[in-house]
């Protein structure tokens, strides 16, 4: 009785706390989002039409749509559909530590192995309308590790939530962060030092990959004694980036290391995917656009470091004005819940239209990740990741009803009430429990007299002769 | 003084005197942990539970040397046996502790990690040349130090050893602790004067934990993600290493690889001769460790498995064996009375005593472990708490016995009452699982040890409690001639 | 009576001279109209539509429909604007700190733990790059606070807009700042890796330090008392600062904010507060939404601190801050909604917009920036709303207040029109013409 009754508070446990039971391989195959506003971000507003949701990829978007038999219905009348939000800096999901700061290079350490899926923060991201994130290392190293592009989709395990697909970044970071961060004693202490640290980090990649592709056409025309170099799992990540497998991250603020970054980008024959934060981005919008850089950066946050007082709330505008592909994102899972307010702020500080304001957290960062062929719209052929509001997003009163990824619901904002209840009386049956426990548990002193000592004289019948005992 | 003058007239009668004397003189401790030469024993009347077959309502077993001879109902008893009659009592396998500090509690301040010292005051002068991180060779970077073996670090004297053994556990699987790569852990049985004679099998696993104890300022790793990547990265260098020497041992004109302590005592692990201890507790964790051990081709053990009841069924699948946990969370003592605990964490702690059952229930081979439990009496206990919530109680008593012997690689040698067998037995005046259950008599090896209550016995050497031996230290101050 | 004529002459020409120096003064400050624009103006007239506001000499002097026009008036064309009152943020550090990671900037946090006399007044950096651009977004006064300790020191209710902080300040001492003692264990975040460590204090120890400071602090109290009477009694009792200026708050003259977060800290900070008879305010109130009934009950206003944070739980409801001011709207209680960050200031509309997304109404929000921060503070005779004689702090929109894409299209501090430049719209005019 006693193993049933907790075996179903485990169950009930994982599933009130998965935030709903009918979700993934169980949830409804088809689905369509009837009569809302829709923002594709592609190809402008359509007033008043529907989307239909078919195996996880959007299937079809217009004015009216076909709605199959057995389909799953939401009725959107009144409300506002976008593209799930994209937030393409974060530091969500990670039980790893964030930072590796022992040492300046660390390359070979990956947030991919550390996503947390019981993260409360993803819920409460994904109730603030995001639905992708790209996970990344702290700021702490001129080079910091791998990182991770996951979906937020809540109750799934670690390898659930990552984004299949998306190519692998590694995280940079210049300015003030990695200069003896955390008051430890390594070097860099100079921007210098910073650039210093990156030649030489590329520069020992390029040996190495010289010395693999030796190694592989001495073994390949059949030396026998060609030895394998160390597989150095620092300088694998350098080598892919020279080669151009794996996007680059980097956290930057002034305008001087920015363009310090592109010129070596230009010596070791890479591009630099985006900029982070690039709150200066806005004094080099012309060398950005030239080189080709995304600049993702905060909406009007600014003079909290010194390297941040220059920054202006115009920055993304100014920016897109003059021809940066510029994405916004939170790097804080607090900021992450109301992204499409920050974008709002883009179209009151600098004139961007809704649509453009709208693209700094949909499409644009999706470009920024590479995977715009998948998300960042709603397009028919895309993932099905859809936020539903209850008005315009831009706006400060918006409240995300519903949020959609891969076609099933992740958040619905009545569910979440009635959630509270069950989350409620878990809580309550556990303390019950817990309080039972307690009780049973009443301690007998250790070594009590009396009791003990009764028992084993009068068991003993036969003494053992001579005496001889262990003790 | 009499006895001198008995000395010069009676050479025999003065030595065997002086044997007595010298043995009675010898420190209690010695002589507990030697016990005595293992005689022949039959404990008769019990009730005998072999765990590898049904239990004998009223049975006897036979120790000649330290091996299990006979067990049955109806069982010969030798002439030269000393009897014990255990009516009333319920015979036991030893328990076997499946991971624990056990022995080496005092000598973990001498570990052999070199740790680099945080001195504090003025900072270090800031190093001169730009290459500002020279890579480690293995045997340099801290905490990997897999050559370590737990059997040469064993202090016979331990306290907890004889605290175990008094909670009725034989034999335990001791793991060094500290580090990444923190060694070899070796099974010992917790009797014998020196490590020698209680060591059963070592190495068993090699022990790796993935947890960061370092914090800021105190070198690399000092994240998760940095020790996982000095794992990958020396479990690499292991793999090459072995590449390296094969091709140079079989092309003389090849260059010579270097020699690495670490690198080489990695290799039983790269060849899965020897299975590595990881451990993990969410199932988070767990698959973590389970995909690292899949990359590297490695054989694993869990240990900890707080949470493994619910990726019990991946367990399954891949037959990895769990080395359980029963260091159950517990309310902070201090707590503040208003204060409310996160439900995760109410969770956590409410049905964590459950874990075992889902185990069970699933599948999945598991044996339990004290870990650093400071009280063996509270690791049985809290195995009992596993029962009340719900495990099978047969199954508790194997996960005690059997299955860990099997796990080891020596269920041929101990784990149950079986012919042939280790002498590894206790005597206990009910089911082992009850609250009231004492610990009369513990066998290892054949050696009998009368279990007494601390309070209930003076702590002075050697009080016999039978019948006065002609050479007792009574007999020293009674007139003999 | 020989002087009377020459005395009258006298009289008259002086009377002359001061009506011309008047007059010249007000001639230096233009008298403004803002016509035809949908006033919002907080009082028992509601909101205007197509009406206009008068400004003269620092005061509203006229609001409605129709008013009558000074001479020389200059003239603002409202048509489709909105009039509100100027934001009043209600908390914050403004002024005291310009780039908080470098700490010689930083002016709030003196050290000690009982600091009654220091004045933040005197700390205030006029030239701020903080003070414009929290203004242009229709904040134009605002409290600034000193922190640290039990007894942090007096706060300054002050407009963002003057040479000097004599120009600006509204209230030299605008309330004490007091950290109530908190039964909570204290935590610490270490920014980056969300980690966050609890020094291991057992719940005796907690309560021990709290009780001892409780009374540590009523002893301040009551020794400002005696020290009072003491004064009145003898005037010449040495001076002591620290208890000079404690004697306002004990005669309750002035009122003390009682900084208290958790639902027990709060009650505490209410029961202490009534039982030395303080004339108290709240501030921060996290979970003021769990005791609001007591805060009704005992009439205790609120200052809250920004709603647009992380639930403190991991089982909190994702809303559990969002909905704190819809809980208190619901009993009763008197709320301000501050954005209390130097750098952030320009968001208050938004924690306003945001508190209205979570459930109060559109008066309940604006009145939370507005004249709720003004009662509280105890100048809603001349701040907080649009009525004839307060002093002329307005803000012209081309839309609603709150809403993120509004424009700021005039501002008024003390009646003179301020300009909408800040440093960050020079540097967007200066990288907007790089070729």
């Amino acid at each position: 009785m006693k193993a049933l009754a907790s075996l179903t508070t485990v169950l009930a446990a994982c599933a009130v706390w998965a935030g709903s039971a009918d979700r993934g391989a169980a949830g409804p195959n088809v689905t369509v989002i009837k009569d809302a506003t829709i923002l594709t971000v592609s190809h402008g507003t359509i007033a008043k039409g529907s989307i239909l949701i078919r195996d996880g990829r959007i299937a079809e978007v217009g004015p009216t749509v076909n709605v199959p038999a057995g389909a799953l219905v939401i009725e959107a009348t009144g409300q506002f559909v976008m593209p799930g939000i994209i937030d393409p800096h974060s530091h969500l999901a990670q039980n790893g530590g964030v930072n590796e700061g022992s040492l300046a290079v660390t390359s070979m350490t990956s947030v991919e192995d550390f996503i947390d899926p019981t993260d409360v923060d993803i819920y409460r991201e994904l109730a603030g309308g995001v639905t992708t994130t790209a996970t990344l290392h702290g700021s702490a190293n001129p080079i910091g590790g791998t990182g991770a592009v996951i979906k937020l989709r809540w109750g799934q395990d670690a390898k659930g939530l990552l984004f299949t697909g998306a190519r692998p970044g590694l995280k940079f970071a210049l300015g003030e962060n990695p200069k003896h961060v955390r008051a430890q004693e390594r070097y860099p202490g100079t921007r210098m030092g910073v650039e210093d640290v990156i030649r030489q980090s590329f520069t020992e990649a390029r040996i190495y990959a010289r010395e693999w592709d030796e190694y592989r056409k001495r073994s390949g025309a059949g030396d026998k004694t060609a030895m394998p170099p160390r597989k150095d799992l620092k300088l694998e990540p350098l080598a892919e980036v020279l080669r151009g497998e794996r996007l680059t991250f980097v956290h930057a603020y002034r305008a001087d290391e920015m363009l310090m970054m592109m010129r070596v980008a230009d010596d070791f024959g890479f591009k630099v995917n985006s900029f982070e934060h690039a709150l200066e981005g806005y004094k080099i919008a012309r060398e950005l656009a030239a080189h080709g850089a995304v600049a993702s950066t905060f909406s009007d946050w600014w003079s909290y470091k010194v390297e941040a007082y220059d920054a202006i709330p115009y920055n993304a505008a100014l920016m897109t004005r003059k021809g940066v592909l510029v994405s916004i994102n939170s790097d804080s899972a607090e900021e992450a819940r109301h992204l499409n307010q920050e974008a709002a702020k883009c179209v009151k500080y600098g004139g961007l239209s809704e649509a453009e304001a709208l693209r700094l957290i949909t499409l644009n960062p999706a470009k920024q990740l590479k995977i715009d062929d998948r998300v960042g719209s709603i397009d028919a052929g895309k993932d099905a990741d859809l936020v539903v509001y209850d008005r315009h997003p831009l706006s400060v009163y918006a409240v995300p009803q519903k949020v959609l990824i891969d076609g099933q619901v992740y958040f619905d904002i009545q569910k979440d009430q009635e959630m509270r209840k069950r989350m409620a009386e878990e809580r309550k049956a556990l303390e019950e429990k817990d309080r039972q426990t307690r009780e049973k548990e009443r301690p007998c002193p250790p070594g009590k007299p009396g009791g003990g000592d009764a028992v084993k004289d009068t068991t003993r019948t036969e003494v053992p002769p001579q005496g001889d005992e262990g003790e | 003084m009499k006895f001198l003058r008995m000395q010069s007239k009676s050479p025999l009668l003065a030595g065997c005197f002086m044997l007595v004397i010298t043995i009675l003189m010898l420190p209690a401790a010695a002589r507990r942990a030697a016990g005595e030469e293992p005689p022949v024993f039959a404990i008769m009347n019990a009730k005998v539970i072999p765990v590898s077959a049904p239990a004998i309502e009223k049975g006897t077993v036979v120790i000649r040397d330290g091996i299990i001879e006979a067990v049955g109902a109806d069982v010969p008893i030798p002439g030269d046996a000393r009897v014990i009659d255990a009516a009333g009592l319920v015979l036991y396998p030893g328990l076997i502790d499946g991971l624990t500090d056990t022995g080496l509690e005092e000598a973990q301040t001498a570990s052999q990690t070199p740790a680099p010292s945080r001195v504090p005051g003025p900072p270090a002068p800031a190093p001169a040349a730009p290459q500002q991180q020279p890579d480690l060779s293995p045997d340099e970077r801290q905490g990997v130090t897999p050559y370590r073996q737990a059997a040469d670090l064993l202090n016979p004297g331990s306290k907890k050893i004889e605290s175990s053994r008094a909670a009725g556990i034989t034999t335990a699987l001791v793991a060094p602790r500290g580090g990444t790569f923190t060694g070899q852990c070796s099974l010992i049985n917790l009797a014998g004067a020196e490590a020698g004679g209680m060591i059963l099998k070592t190495p068993v696993a090699f022990s790796i934990s993935l947890a960061s104890s370092r914090g800021f300022g105190k070198g690399y790793p000092s994240s998760p993600m940095g020790v996982l990547a000095l794992v990958r990265q020396t479990l690499l260098d292991a793999q090459r290493y072995s590449k390296a020497w094969s091709i140079y041992n079989a092309n003389p004109g090849a260059r010579r690889p270097e020699h690495s302590r670490a690198l080489e005592a990695l290799q039983p692990l790269m060849r899965q001769q020897v299975p590595a201890i990881f451990p993990a507790d969410s199932p988070t964790e767990i698959q973590r460790v389970l995909d690292l051990a899949a990359a590297f081709k490695i054989s694993v053990i869990l240990s900890s498995g707080m949470e493994a009841g619910k990726i019990a069924s991946v367990l399954r699948e891949r037959n990895v064996p769990v080395l359980l946990s029963v260091k159950y969370p517990e309310r902070e003592k201090d707590a503040d009375p208003e204060g409310r605990e996160e439900l995760t964490a109410l969770r956590r702690r409410v049905e964590a005593p459950a874990c075992a059952a889902a185990l069970a229930k699933a599948g999945v081979k598991f044996a339990f472990q004290s870990g650093d439990m400071a009280n063996p009496k509270d690791f049985i206990r809290n195995v009992a708490r596993a029962v009340e919530a719900g495990l099978d109680r047969d199954i508790a008593v194997r996960a005690l016995t059997l299955t860990p012997a099997e796990i080891f690689g020596v269920a041929d040698r101990v784990g149950s009452i079986e012919k042939n067998k280790t002498a590894n037995l206790i005597l206990v005046t009910g089911d082992i699982f009850d609250a009231d259950t004492r610990v009369k008599y513990v066998f290892v090896d054949g050696r009998m040890f009368d279990i007494t209550e601390p309070d209930t016995r003076r702590e002075r050497d050697a009080e016999p409690s039978g019948p006065p031996d002609p050479g007792s230290s009574r007999g020293l101050h009674a007139p003999q001639d | 009576m020989a002087d009377l004529s020459g005395r009258n002459s006298i009289t008259l020409s002086s009377l002359t001279i001061l009506a011309l120096a008047l007059t010249l003064a007000a001639a230096g400050e233009p008298a403004y109209v803002i016509r035809n624009a949908r006033v919002h103006t907080l009082s028992h007239a509601g909101t205007v539509e197509r009406g206009s506001v008068v400004v003269e000499n620092g005061k509203i002097t006229a609001v409605g429909v129709s008013v009558k026009m000074p001479a020389g008036a200059r003239i603002i064309e409202g048509k489709g604007l909105d009039v509100y009152p100027g934001m009043v943020n209600a908390w914050s550090n403004v002024g005291l700190t310009e780039i908080p990671a470098v700490d010689v900037t930083n002016d709030a946090a003196e050290q000690g733990q009982y600091k009654p006399q220091l004045m933040a007044f005197s700390a205030i950096h006029p030239a701020s790059e903080h003070i414009p651009v929290a203004r242009v977004n229709g904040i134009t006064s605002c409290l600034s606070v000193p922190e640290g300790g039990v007894i942090a020191g007096q706060s300054v209710l002050l407009h963002l807009d003057g040479w000097t902080i004599d120009e600006m300040s509204i209230l030299r001492s605008a309330g004490m700042v007091v950290n109530y003692p908190s039964l909570e264990r204290p935590r610490t975040r270490f920014p980056g890796a969300g980690v966050e460590r609890t020094p291991r204090q057992s719940f005796e120890e907690i309560k021990r330090n709290y009780e001892n400071q409780v009374k540590e602090l009523s002893e301040w109290l009551e020794k400002a008392r005696h020290y009072s009477r003491a004064r009145q009694a003898q005037p010449a009792t040495p001076a002591d600062r620290q208890l000079e200026a404690l004697v306002p708050v004990v005669e309750g003259r002035s009122i003390v904010f009682l900084t208290a977060d958790t639902a027990r800290d709060i009650r505490n900070a209410v029961a202490f507060g009534k039982k030395e008879n303080l004339r108290f305010v709240i501030h921060g109130g996290r979970e003021a939404n769990l005791v609001a009934d007591l805060l009704k009950k005992e009439n205790v206003p609120v200052i809250l601190g920004s709603i647009v944070e992380l639930p403190a739980r991991e089982d909190d409801p994702y809303d559990a801050r969002f909905t704190v001011p819809r809980e208190l709207a619901r009993a009763g209680v008197n709320f301000a909604l501050t954005s209390p960050d130097s750098s952030e200031i320009r968001n208050l509309p938004y924690e306003a917009g945001f508190a209205q997304a979570y459930g109060i109404s559109g008066e309940q929000a604006l009145r939370a920036v507005t004249l709720s921060p003004a009662e509280i503070l105890g100048v809603a005779d001349r701040l907080g709303s649009i009525e004839v004689g307060k002093i002329a702090d307005l803000v012209v929109t081309d839309g609603d207040l709150l809403e993120i894409r509004t424009q700021v299209k005039h501002l008024f501090i003390s009646g003179r029109e301020v300009s909408l430049e800040t440093r960050h719209t020079r540097l967007y005019e200066k990288y907007l013409s790089r070729p």
